[in-house]
Parts: structure tokens; C-alpha cells; sequence
């Protein structure tokens, strides 16, 4: 799989990954590049409060509540470009921001603002702390006018509220993983496991086994235990409301259906290797059609 | 003085259903939705008297208005932001206020806008009587510099004398340095083979990128660091010239950062200096918001302003909103409620699913929308405002949606730890009697005392119609199956028609199937007030369980000896 500009423009596109330095902040700013190369002027955001820590994203670092230091991207930005800060952070963007809308309430890192850049620079990114606030923030950069491409750096639980966004393209997600022999294993369940979630069936799209379970919140271990023996199939919000691990995913698809009520698009794997060849990686993972939905560390332009 | 309903009225609120009509209730604004949020019920004529003219102004406002005028007014009024700055003398704003943030400058002139576009979108009459009149025209002009559409902000240039030689600067030194980055990374493909394109870096096998170390590319440099076992990641890494142009670059956004605070340390002082005049246009924004969501929700239910002042409780053709709408769920007909209770206190006999605890809830509904400031969905309604308003009976709150099955307690306040179901009656009755001393009130009692036996209960019931004839002020609505209630002088007596015995009879001849005449019992039933004189002397209760298959020879049996038990007063027995 190659990822161009066409892949990410005109839609939101949510980059995610199965722990903190996976990459998604380093395929968040290889993203921009691709856009900007095609004459776009994204807007870009994280959620949540840390980054991860690529080479390419440098950090700022600032005392949080209690004395902590949360860390948040800073990411070069271009003239129109979009992106959602905190006060504080907009007096250092050093991109002479505009600010276009302000998001409801204050958070402990001050009002949490969506603004446009004036002048090349660099944003630093602070991410809502509320679901909602998210998807505020990404209906103000998609009015008429603003933005049609989005990009969205952060785990993949915090999708939900913003999947149904109306106006673009439905949002997808892209999974990122950086993977070295020590980490393969996991990484490898990892990505088999998304893969399995993104090709769950849709509540509506054929006929479920009867009688069908719905169930509402999270579908975890315990939750489980409460579904009825009786019950054939199990439908849930959407894949980021399913809490169970491999093994436990197998168990309950052997005996029954798994669907959603929901679904999202999911647009691929982007995969960094260290110490790990394309060829082992690929032997590893052991499914031509996982394979297809592989990018091979874009980002990093290895040169032979 | 309008009484807080969490504290007082709230079981009178969710017996009556009110909420679901208070959730239709849609002020726009941050300040409109703060207040509906209090759920203030007034007790002061005036007061709400003045709420509905205020609402009768926005109507006539609306109603002169196109619907392109409307929308944008709707529009307008969502996107109204908080002021970002404490009401000035509400104490928290005490001592120096500190220099507002771009974001906090951002939402006055956000603020502004907005209000502007409503107060000139508003026809005079509804400017004038509002108060939204606009004399911040200064401030808007300051805040109308920074920005390029009327809502955007940021610290234009024209705000410090000293920004636009700087921001010339600084677009200088970014020009010269996107040059020099550009050069480097043209000199790396040229002399290198390095297409680095949009990248800050590569990744190259370690031979290769050794073989860059303290290599020169143009005035650049490469920087070698091991990515994994075989490979590096190498960047081009800026020149002495570059390097002193960003430092350069570092110290005039440092120079710009203090001068951009200049600027906003200037405009906060405009806004402070404007700050009440702006809470000021809040204040009158959230009158109109309010008032305008009370117009639009009286004309889309077909709502009627209250006549307060009444020495009787009257209404028309009132529509009890929560049921209507379960009905045309249940392809129910629905019948609205008209009845006129001159005295002070009112007692409805009807069987059960006779519908007399509907109608007290309705009449309920009707007394606290009024009191909440909305118009009432009837042809007509005419009360007086009550100071205390309270629910005695058992409370069965509607399942919200999610919020699992519903929930059934006896209502009212104080402590109930301990008591039986009549402890808990009783107590209710004592604090509803306490409340509604000093200056009267609004008292619904539904089935009370129906937790011990019937003799006891008519005596309870009777003794407590007693008492509350003598407190000035109130009015009380009983409900009950106790037919053996005292006549009392002063006492309105009612009764729920109940089921349609011509129809009940045609089921019960036709041989209609059981399971079909048991779902069409509540259609059967007609829900109107009759007076307690116009009673047939018939049971509904032994009507309705011959309908639900109770045994020919056990129907019959009942009816016999419960007209040998005589018919109204003599009655001494539960009907049911």
C-alpha cells in the first residue's frame, strides 16, 4: 500500500496506534507534507494529552495539574492552515494565529481555541480533553470556508463521538505501529485485531443469527459475562466500544456474531521497522490480505 | 419571589411531567440556557405577568418578521459566547483585572458581533422593550481591526506601532531562510542523490550515511544518528548563516510576543472599561433569548397565556402534553381536559384507570408551566400564582430514555427513614400542611390514606378537607376511590366518567375474544369531569373485571352487593 495525498484529502482522517511512540505524530506531519505538496491547507489536531515521541515531532513540555509535564506536538504549520491550541501554547505558535472559534468551558491548560495560521511557524497542538469538545473543534474547522481536510492525532477509543461528522467524506482511520523484534509478537496481535474489528459486519447490512444482544458502552470481559446464554448474535456501538483481547474476540466469534451498529472506515497499517526487514515483517504477519493493507515506514524514505 | 424547584417543587415537577415540556423549552444562548436551567417556578403576579408580556412582545416580533430574519436571528443567538471577564461587582472581579488572552479578546469581539446582529435584526418595538440598544460602537471598532471576518480575531498589525516593521522583518528573515533550507535540499539531490522532498529526514543504511558525516551540502550540514542495527537517520542541518538568521528570527518573536501583549494589554483595558455596559447587552440578550423561546414554544403547541387573578382554578380544552403524546403513540385518542373549580378544594372519585390521577397531573402541569413563566397548551387557563406548590402520593417517574425501568417512591421532603407506606403518607401531608400555612398554596393529594383501611381513610380524608378549608390561600385537589369522603360545605365534588358501559356492554354481547376486549379497555374509557352528583351508582371496578374475564356469576354477585351498599354517600367500601 502507498499512501498519497488523495488518501487524507477532503475527509477526516483519525491516525491511531496501539500504544504511545508508534509513530502517529510522525505519519501526522508525513500526512501534511503529502497535502501541502498538493496545494491543500489541512487543519491538523491531537487528542489527549501526550504525543508520541518521533524523532521528526519535537515536543514542548509544560507543568501540568500536580506538577506534571504533559507534552504536546509542535508541528510546523503553513499560512491557512488549521489547528486547535490552548491559550497559553498561541502566544508561542510563532504563526501569528487567528483565532475562528473557541470551544466550550476552560480545561486545565486554558481555553482550548481553533485558529488559523497567518504566517508560517510552528503549532503547538493541544487536544480536548472531552470527546465532544473533538468533535466541536472539528465541525468549527470544517465550515464552509475553512477546512475540508482534517487530520486527527490520537488513540483510537477517543473516535466514536466523531465518526457520524456530517459535510466530508466518512472519517477513516489509519493504525500506526512501530515494530522491532523484542516488540513483534504484540505488535503482530495488535494489528490482527484491528484488522478483525475493521471487517466486523454492520447491524442491517444481512440478516444476524437470532436472538440479537445489543449492547450499549463497552463490551468488555465482564460485560460479556452479563450477555444471555441464549443470545446468537452481539451488536455494539462501533469497533472502539469492543474492550476484548484476541483471544477473547476468537472465543466469542466461534460461537457467535459480532457486529456494529456503526461502522468505520479504516484506511490501512503504517508500519516503522527497526531492526526488522519489510520481508520478515511480512513473513511474520502471514496474511496476503493484512499484507494489502500495509504501508511500509513512508515517512522514513529509506534509501537504498 | 420565584422559589428554586429542586429544593420545594420538585416532586410536584416530576408527578406533573413537567420536564418533558421544560426540555421543549430552547433558549439559545449561554445566558438563556443558564436560567432555564434554575427551573425557577415565581409565585409573584407581577413578575410572571411581565414574563408573559415579554413573550407576547417576542411573538409579535417573530410573527413581523420574514423566516430568512428569523433564521439568522437563531443563527446569531447560538453562536453567542460567554464574556470572558467576571460581572463587574459580583466580587470576583475585585482587585486588578489581568490582560485578556487572544482567545478571551476573541470572544468580545465574538460577543459583539452577534449581539449586533440580533439587536439589528429585531424590529423597534422588541429593541426597545428588550433594551438591546448598541453604545459599544468604540470598542467594536478597536476589535473589528483584528480580524478577517467579524467574528475572527488576531493582533493585527494596526494594534502597536511598533508590529509592522517587526512582522516585516521577521517575514524577511522567514524568506531567507525557506531559501537557504531550500538550497540545502536541492544541493542534497544534486551532489548527493538525497531526495528529501517534504521530509525532514531520512533513513539510509549506515555505510551510506557515514559517508556523510562531516559533510558539507551547500551551506548546510548532515546530522548522522543510528536509527536501528543497519540503518540512520540523517537531516540537513541549517548553516552558520541560517543559524544566525534563526536566531534572529527567535529574538523578533520574542520582540513580537511583548509587543503583541502591549497590544492586548490595551485592548483589555477598552473591554474592562466597557465591561459593564457588556453584561449589560448579556442581560438583555437573555431576556429576549428567554422570551423568544417562550413565543416560539407557545405557537408551536398551540399554547395560551395564563389569566392569573382567578379566584377559580379553570380550564379549557387543556392538553396534558406527556400524555397526548403517549397516546398518538399508542394510536390512543386523546381527550383534553375542561373543568372549572371555584372552591378551595376539589375531591375526584373515579375507579381505577379512570383517569383521576391524570387529571390531577394535568391540572398540576397547567399551574406549574404558568408559574414557570410559559404559556399553557389550552384554549384557556386561568389560576392565581401559588407560593408553595406541593405533590402528596406516590411517585412514578418516566423512564428517560436509557435510564432503565421507571421508578415508583412516595414524594415530598424531609426525613423518612423508618416509616411504613402510611408513616410515609402522613408525613408528607404534615409538611404539605406547614408549607401551605403562612400563605397559602397549591396542594395535589393523590389517593392519600389509601395505605390504611377504607373506614379510616374516609375519616383521615374527610378530617383533612376539614382542615384545609380553614387555611387562607390554598387550594387543594383530591384525588380518591373512597366514596364514604364527608360533604362538606365548600367542597367541589367530582368524579371521572370513566368507562363507556354502552360500549363495554356491545364487547361483552358480541362475544368479542378476551385478549381483544382487555386492549381496548383504555379505549372505552372517556376522561372527562363530571360532578360527583351525575354518578350512575354502577362500579367501573367490577365493570372493568368482567371485561378483564373475571367469571360471569362473580361479576354479577359483585354488582349485586355493591349496589345493596347504597349508592354515593352511603357507600362505605373500596369501590375496586
Amino acid at each position: 500500500m502507498t499512501l498519497a495525498a488523495a488518501d487524507f484529502s477532503g475527509r477526516v482522517t483519525f491516525i491511531t496506534g496501539p500504544e504511545k511512540g508508534s509513530g502517529k505524530t510522525t505519519l501526522l506531519n508525513y500526512a501534511l507534507g503529502l497535502l501541502r505538496e498538493a496545494g491543500e491547507a489541512p487543519a491538523f489536531l491531537g487528542i489527549g494529552l501526550e504525543g508520541d515521541g518521533a524523532a521528526a515531532a519535537p515536543f514542548r513540555r509544560s507543568a501540568g495539574p500536580g506538577g506534571a509535564a504533559p507534552r504536546f506536538p509542535l508541528v510546523s504549520c503553513r499560512p491557512g492552515e488549521l489547528f486547535l491550541s490552548a491559550g497559553p501554547y498561541l502566544r508561542d505558535s510563532s504563526c501569528l494565529p487567528e483565532v475562528l472559534e473557541s470551544l466550550p468551558g476552560s480545561t486545565a491548560l486554558g481555553r482550548l481555541a481553533v485558529v488559523r495560521a497567518r504566517r508560517a511557524g510552528r503549532a503547538v497542538l493541544v487536544g480536548a480533553e472531552r470527546n465532544e469538545h473533538t468533535a466541536l473543534a472539528i465541525a468549527a474547522m470544517l465550515e464552509p470556508g475553512r477546512a475540508r481536510t482534517i487530520l486527527v492525532d490520537g488513540a483510537i477509543n477517543r473516535i466514536t463521538q466523531i465518526s457520524s461528522l456530517p459535510g466530508s467524506a466518512p472519517p477513516r482511520f489509519l493504525f500506526a505501529v512501530r515494530a522491532s523484534p523484542g516488540d513483534l509478537g504484540r505488535n503482530l496481535r495488535a494489528m490482527a485485531r484491528v484488522y478483525g474489528l475493521s471487517r466486523l459486519p454492520l447491524e442491517g447490512s444481512g440478516p444476524l443469527p437470532e436472538p440479537v444482544c445489543r449492547v450499549e458502552g463497552p463490551l468488555t470481559a465482564a460485560t460479556l459475562a452479563r450477555v444471555p446464554a441464549e443470545a446468537r448474535s452481539l451488536v455494539v456501538e462501533d469497533l472502539t466500544k469492543v474492550f476484548l483481547d484476541e483471544r477473547e474476540l476468537a472465543a466469542l466469534r466461534r460461537d457467535r456474531v459480532l457486529a456494529l451498529r456503526r461502522g468505520l472506515e479504516f484506511g490501512g497499517f503504517v508500519v516503522s521497522l527497526r531492526d526488522l526487514s519489510p520481508s520478515r515483517f511480512s513473513r511474520e504477519l502471514g496474511d496476503p490480505a493484512l499484507e494489502e493493507l500495509v504501508a511500509y515506514g513512508p515517512f522514513e524514505a529509506r534509501v537504498a | 419571589m420565584p422559589e428554586l424547584l429542586a429544593s420545594c417543587a420538585r416532586p410536584a415537577w416530576d408527578f406533573a411531567r413537567v420536564e418533558e415540556l421544560w426540555a421543549r423549552f430552547s433558549p439559545l444562548t449561554p445566558y438563556g440556557r443558564d436560567e432555564k436551567e434554575r427551573r425557577l417556578v415565581y409565585a409573584d403576579r407581577s413578575a410572571l405577568e411581565e414574563l408573559y408580556d415579554l413573550a407576547e412582545e417576542a411573538a409579535r416580533d417573530l410573527a413581523a418578521s420574514s423566516q430568512a430574519s428569523r433564521d439568522r436571528v437563531t443563527y446569531h443567538l447560538r453562536r453567542v459566547p460567554r464574556l470572558p471577564f467576571p460581572r463587574p461587582g459580583s466580587g470576583e472581579a475585585d482587585g486588578e483585572r489581568p490582560s485578556l488572552e487572544l482567545i478571551e479578546v476573541f470572544q468580545v469581539k465574538k460577543f459583539l458581533a452577534n449581539y449586533r446582529a440580533v439587536a439589528g435584526l429585531c424590529g423597534e418595538a422588541a429593541r426597545s422593550r428588550f433594551g438591546l440598544g448598541f453604545r459599544a460602537a468604540e470598542l467594536a471598532a478597536l476589535l473589528d481591526r483584528g480580524g478577517s471576518d467579524p467574528e475572527t480575531f488576531f493582533v493585527a498589525d494596526s494594534y502597536h506601532p511598533g508590529l509592522p516593521a517587526l512582522r516585516a522583518e521577521i517575514a524577511s528573515v522567514d524568506e531567507e531562510l525557506r531559501r537557504s533550507r531550500a538550497a540545502a535540499k536541492s544541493a542534497a539531490l544534486a551532489e548527493r542523490g538525497l531526495d528529501f522532498g517534504f521530509r525532514d529526514f531520512l533513513v539510509l543504511p549506515h555505510e551510506r550515511a557515514s559517508g556523510l558525516l562531516d559533510c558539507a551540502c551547500g551551506e548546510a550540514r548532515f546530522s548522522v544518528e543510528a536509527y536501528d542495527g543497519s540503518s540512520c537517520v540523517v537531516r540537513l542541518q541549517d548553516g552558520p548563516a541560517s543559524l544566525l538568521l534563526a536566531e534572529r528570527r527567535d529574538e523578533l518573536a520574542a520582540r513580537e510576543r511583548e509587543l503583541e501583549a502591549e497590544a492586548l494589554a490595551g485592548i483589555s483595558e477598552a473591554i474592562g472599561a466597557a465591561a459593564a455596559e457588556l453584561y449589560g447587552y448579556a442581560d438583555a440578550l437573555r431576556e429576549y433569548d428567554l422570551a423568544r423561546a417562550r413565543a416560539l414554544l407557545a405557537a408551536e403547541l398551540g399554547c395560551v397565556r395564563p389569566e392569573l387573578g382567578s379566584p377559580s382554578l379553570a380550564v379549557e380544552g387543556g392538553r396534558f402534553l406527556p400524555l397526548e403524546g403517549d397516546c398518538l403513540r399508542l394510536s390512543l385518542a386523546y381527550a383534553p381536559l375542561t373543568v372549572e373549580i371555584g372552591e378551595s378544594a376539589a375531591v375526584l372519585f373515579g375507579s381505577n384507570m379512570g383517569g383521576k390521577t391524570v387529571a390531577l397531573q394535568s391540572l398540576l402541569f397547567f399551574q406549574l408551566a404558568a408559574q414557570a413563566g410559559l404559556f399553557v397548551p389550552a384554549r384557556r387557563f386561568a389560576t392565581a400564582p401559588y407560593p408553595v406548590l406541593r405533590y402528596v402520593g406516590e411517585l412514578r417517574v418516566p423512564a428517560a430514555p436509557g435510564s432503565g425501568p421507571a421508578g415508583a417512591a412516595p414524594a415530598g421532603e424531609g426525613p423518612r427513614e423508618g416509616l411504613s407506606g402510611f408513616g410515609f403518607e402522613i408525613r408528607a401531608f404534615v409538611e404539605a400542611w406547614e408549607a401551605a400555612r403562612p400563605g397559602g398554596a397549591f396542594l395535589v393529594f393523590d389517593e392519600f390514606a389509601r395505605t390504611t383501611s377504607s373506614a379510616e381513610a374516609e375519616a383521615i380524608l374527610s378530617a383533612a378537607l376539614g382542615g384545609l378549608l380553614g387555611l387562607p390561600g390554598a387550594r387543594a385537589l383530591f384525588s380518591t376511590h373512597f366514596r364514604g369522603v364527608a360533604r362538606l360545605p365548600g367542597v367541589r365534588y367530582l368524579r371521572m366518567r370513566g368507562l363507556d358501559r354502552d360500549e363495554a356492554a356491545r364487547s361483552m354481547l358480541s362475544g368479542e375474544p378476551a385478549a381483544e376486549r382487555i386492549r381496548r379497555i383504555n379505549r372505552m374509557m372517556r376522561y372527562e369531569i363530571l360532578e360527583a352528583e351525575e354518578d350512575s351508582g354502577d362500579s367501573d371496578a367490577i365493570a372493568i373485571a368482567s371485561l378483564l374475564g373475571l367469571d360471569e356469576g362473580v361479576s354479577r354477585a359483585a354488582a349485586e352487593r355493591y349496589a345493596a351498599r347504597g349508592r354515593l354517600g352511603d357507600a362505605r367500601g373500596k369501590e375496586t
